[in-house]
């Protein structure tokens, strides 16, 4: 008996079960799969709505989402954030008048350019009629009278690593301007205008909320140290300068020199603080913890605070005291069973934040890490990879704060930094001589250290220049 | 054949059906117990009756699970104790303080009955407690 074989029909309705029975296996599969939902709260923008409600709201209005003239031009060209205002993100309103003034003469536009540009003397140079009134401005000519006040973050000189976000919003509102030929009527003087209102969420705003809450609620604050990097530097290098430039301005700012140069990343911020700097290397960010202290006696800090462990815990504020002001420092942990930097191992460097120190030649085995106190006296002489840390020796010794009457001397880390040729062969201080090409190339200007710098440029030329140490050497090595 | 896919059609209806209230379920249940959905919708609150006339008052009934609301001088901070899930929101600064009695209001939900948080603006602050509120000579 011989058995049939399939017909081709058959066996391509086999073929169409087989795969639909294994279509609806693997969909049942994919169905009880784990998921996780994710949820989108758009918290900026119902932000902005609230602030927008809480401003037409609050003291800078006439009533209801009509703005006072004279109080917006009290306002106006400052950082302040009046009345209302979010710890965590800044803010800057942009308030323009929608109409524009028709006109014939100049002379017709005395009263636009007194309002719109608070001009004192009027002249053909700085008010005039082009069909409709124009004024100037901060250097423009404007035909709609607008004012604009908040957190200075329209110019960005650097950018933070992690990106910054930001909303921009338009309302519609009014200004109340009175109109001086009816003085004692509120007909016709609400004109209307929009008010864009844009949203800030930048380390600037987080980082003086973390000071502003420690001093409100009496807490120590902590995050892990963000990455700020200036674009003048190079890469790898983290820079986290705080400090308020005068008054109640606080801002990030660079080094040029030795002399604070500050950025326009800046906040109107009226808690105390004590001004703060760091640098790092990249990979170390988010690997240690920034924390914001608030101290009850300003005088029982060291001159100088960068560890936490530095600042004694009878100047430390408990709730029951009055916080004279906030110290920003920087805490690191240690695996368990080490109690001192130089008991870790290079990887354990790494992991938990310290710089490794490598003692003489590169081919050398790192011997342990720092924790980069200005107090920790490190020879620095490794010309691998890590060399940065070398100058950031050499920037610790060159912010000596108190004048340098003599120079470094050879055994300074800032000098030892410096002694190595470019090729990378590591030359020990005491071999130094005058014939060498950098012998001398550490000194004193203005009661400040300097050293020479080196920064590769197109086609693997090294150029020197002198620094106060306050930025990084970043060669690379061998 | 017609067996078949009769039997299969069948099959994957009833599991579309357990999936769908399952996904349903898990979502409800997840977006009930998010710490950050909380959080932000008890700041948005407060931010709100800054904005409002007195008297204007507000009832947020808390979800029935293991968490903890803490909102301070500055801040909401709700914590999903059995995930071990904290979110902090900051409300605005505003003319109109927030009072929080001695600078603190701690709430425990309960996984067994509702609780509820009141937050009321009277005249020039806003207040907020655990039981309702009476503004003024007007009760919430």
């Amino acid at each position: 008996m011989s058995e049939e074989s399939p017909t081709i029909t058959e066996s391509l309705l086999y073929l169409i079960k087989f795969i639909f029975s294994a279509g609806v296996i693997i969909f049942i599969i994919i169905m009880f799969t784990n998921f996780r939902p994710v949820m989108k709260l758009n918290s900026m923008e119902r932000l902005s709505i609230e602030m927008a409600e809480n401003m037409g709201q609050h003291s800078l209005v006439a009533d209801r989402m009509v703005f006072d003239k004279d109080k917006l031009d009290f306002y106006d060209g400052t950082i302040n954030e009046p009345y209302v205002r979010q710890c965590e993100y800044g803010y800057d309103a942009k308030i323009t008048l929608m109409e524009e003034t028709q006109c014939q003469a100049n002379s017709e536009c005395n009263n636009f350019c007194s309002n719109a540009c608070r001009i004192s003397q009027i002249t053909a140079d700085n008010c005039k009629c082009d069909k409709v009134c124009q004024c100037q401005k901060n250097n423009a000519w404007i035909k709609n009278p607008e004012w604009l006040f908040g957190y200075d973050r329209h110019v960005a000189p650097y950018y933070g690593e992690e990106s910054s976000s930001y909303i921009e919003r338009t309302y519609p509102v009014s200004i109340r301007i009175p109109n001086p030929q009816k003085p004692f009527s509120y007909y016709d003087d609400a004109k209307p205008a929009v008010m864009v209102l844009s949203i800030y969420d930048t380390w600037l705003t987080r980082l003086s909320c973390m000071i502003e809450t420690s001093h409100r609620l009496k807490k120590t604050q902590t995050i892990k140290i963000p990455c700020i990097t200036f674009r003048s530097s190079l890469s790898r290098e983290c820079s986290f300068p705080l400090a308020k430039k005068t008054g109640n301005i606080l801002c990030l700012y660079d080094m040029q020199s030795g002399v604070k140069s500050f950025t326009n990343d800046c906040r109107y911020f009226e808690t105390p603080f004590q001004d703060f700097y760091y640098y790092y290397s990249e990979e170390y960010k988010e690997k240690v913890f920034l924390k914001s202290v608030p101290i009850k006696t300003q005088s029982l800090l060291p001159s100088y605070t960068q560890l936490c462990s530095s600042i004694p815990a009878a100047a430390i504020a408990g709730e029951s005291d009055a916080v004279e002001t906030v110290a920003l420092c920087i805490e690191k942990t240690m695996p368990s069973g080490k109690t001192s930097c130089d008991q870790l191992n290079a990887g354990e460097c790494i992991q938990y934040g310290y710089p490794c120190v490598w003692y003489g030649h590169p081919t050398q085995d790192p011997r342990g890490c720092t924790d980069m106190s200005v107090s920790t006296l490190v020879p620095c002489a490794y010309t691998g990879t890590l060399e940065m840390y070398c100058a950031s020796f050499a920037s610790a010794v060159c912010q000596i704060e108190s004048p340098v009457n003599s120079a470094p001397s050879m055994n300074d880390r800032n000098v030892f930094c410096l002694k190595r040729s470019i090729q990378g062969t590591f030359i020990p201080a005491n071999l130094y001589s005058p014939s060498d090409p950098d012998y001398g190339t550490y000194g004193i200007n203005g009661g400040k250290c300097l050293c020479k710098k080196g920064e590769t440029q197109a086609g693997g030329t090294i150029v020197y220049r002198w620094t106060d140490g306050t930025d990084y050497y970043t060669y690379n090595g061998p | 054949m017609l067996l078949w896919t009769f039997i299969l059609i069948f099959l994957t209806l009833v599991a579309i059906y357990f999936y769908v209230s399952n996904v349903f379920g898990a979502v409800s249940e997840s977006v009930r117990a998010s710490a950050s959905l909380n959080s932000d919708k008890i700041t948005g609150i407060i931010n709100v009756l800054q904005a409002s006339p007195s008297v204007t008052c507000n009832r947020y009934a808390l979800p029935r699970i293991d968490c903890t609301l803490r909102i301070d001088d500055m801040r909401v901070n709700f914590t999903d104790n059995k995930n071990q899930i904290s979110y902090i929101n900051y409300y605005l600064q505003s003319p109109v303080t927030v009072r929080t009695g001695s600078g603190l209001i701690e709430i425990a939900c309960d996984p067994s009955t509702e609780k509820a948080i009141y937050m009321a603006r009277c005249g020039n602050e806003i207040i907020i407690s655990e039981s309702a509120i009476t503004c003024g000579a007007v009760a919430c």
